[in-house]
């Protein structure tokens, strides 16, 4: 079995990189495929506690490139979902502790044994992002619909490029419907235009996200969660489906209709 | 009384077209790594080598960087502003300021054949 190597990434900070990673993993397992999810922010480990498994990990992905552990032992199974298994990062070490071919190396081991293997990048352009690509297929760049954010993805992008890999597809996170129809924010189709990518899922905000992560849940499960059903579209995707783009403006309770109806009608705009 | 003015009658660029243009603007740069002021070079000497040969309209120049097919690509949109090109022969070629003078001659042939903007390098794409 070859699997599909897969790493998250985005350039800047903060715009959900981790969390796209785990709900990704949690929807493929959920789909019945087997997933290894890999934390490749060594020093800056985040994807267990994101995903609940911080108090059973015993070996990292250090251990398994310098060779203390086998990789089986350091993979901690999810017991939720026993199609899904966690590489977490090494956290009393920096970036410069794996080089890239030794990256490459476990994503060709980890591909021998999972369907999916999917690498949780860390923030920047420095060495910690190159051993997050080195052994991948196909990059995803994750980005907000703020300036800071789109521009770190344009440079990512051209980067992979340059890595020839494809061109990555895109996930637009934490979208505000309210705010894109007021134009307050860039719109899914303004991001499109200036990356000129493609587009692989749309994230609305959604505040259960915070409250399942801070239980170290997925917002997956919460149920009516349009953040989740997101996810889920965008793990349909990665298999290959075509699943047609949330409509992003379910107007929120009667003002926002109202308020939707009302700019509507003197602009003609839609979010 | 701030959102009344909002609702009744400005019409300010949004927030979110401003910051379009912003990005766009500061993709150019980052994508070639060209500080503004040799962009601008370029443009203005691409500007000279065409406005020898073709009436250009040089205020309304775009240049533009764009990403595709893997690789930067360099569009610069120029409008013509007669659709014909200049004159090259020896009496034409002797006029000391060819351009200038050509544009202000009426030129009744041309009235109908507003080629509008032309387009050097490909068009931008889209991958999706």
């Amino acid at each position: 079995m070859a699997g599909h190597v897969i790493t998250i990434t985005s350039g800047k900070g903060g715009v959900g990189k981790t969390t796209t990673t785990a709900n990704l993993g949690i929807a493929l397992a959920s789909y019945n495929h087997k997933v290894a999810v890999v934390d490749a922010d060594i020093g800056l480990r985040n994807l267990d506690v994101v995903m609940g498994l911080e108090n059973r990990i015993v070996y990292d992905l250090v251990d398994v490139v310098e060779g203390r552990c086998r990789l089986r032992q350091a993979m901690i199974k999810d017991k939720r979902f026993p199609e899904l298994a966690l590489l977490p990062a090494a956290q009393t070490r920096d970036k410069n502790a794996v080089k890239p071919q030794e990256m490459a190396q476990l994503c060709r081991d980890l591909a021998r044994e999972f369907e999916y293997v999917l690498i949780d990048s860390p923030a920047g352009i420095e060495q910690g992002f190159k051993n997050a690509i080195a052994g991948a297929e196909e990059v995803l760049i994750v980005t907000n619909p703020e300036v800071s954010a789109v521009r770190d993805a344009d440079r990512i992008i051209g980067m992979v490029e340059a890595a020839e890999l494809p061109t990555p597809r895109l996930i637009l996170n934490r979208v505000r419907s309210d705010m894109v129809r007021r134009k307050e924010m860039m719109s899914v189709d303004d991001v499109l235009e200036i990356l000129a990518v493609e587009l692989l899922g749309v994230v609305p905000e959604d505040n259960a996200v915070v409250t399942t992560t801070n239980r170290g849940e997925s917002v997956i499960q919460e149920k009516g969660s349009r953040a989740g059903i997101a996810y889920l579209n965008i793990a349909r995707r990665i298999q290959g489906e075509t699943v047609p783009f949330m409509e992003l403006d379910a107007s929120d309770g009667f003002i926002g209709k109202l308020a939707t109806w009302w700019k509507g009608s003197r602009t003609g705009a839609k979010a | 009384m701030g959102f009344l003015i909002t609702w009744f009658g400005r019409r300010e660029k949004s927030s979110s077209s401003v910051a379009k243009d912003r990005l766009l603007e500061v993709l150019i740069h980052d994508r070639i790594k060209l500080p503004p002021a040799t962009l601008d070079q370029i443009r203005q000497e691409i500007l000279e080598v065409l406005s020898k040969y073709i009436d250009v309209d040089k205020n309304g120049m775009e240049v533009s960087i764009t990403r595709a097919d893997g690789g930067a690509h360099l569009t610069a949109n120029i409008p013509i502003r007669r659709g014909e090109a200049l004159d090259l022969s020896d009496d034409a070629a002797a006029e000391e300021h060819p351009t200038p003078s050509r544009a202000n001659r009426p030129a009744p042939q041309a009235a109908g054949r507003n080629s509008g903007p032309q387009s050097f390098g490909p068009p931008r794409k889209r991958r999706h």
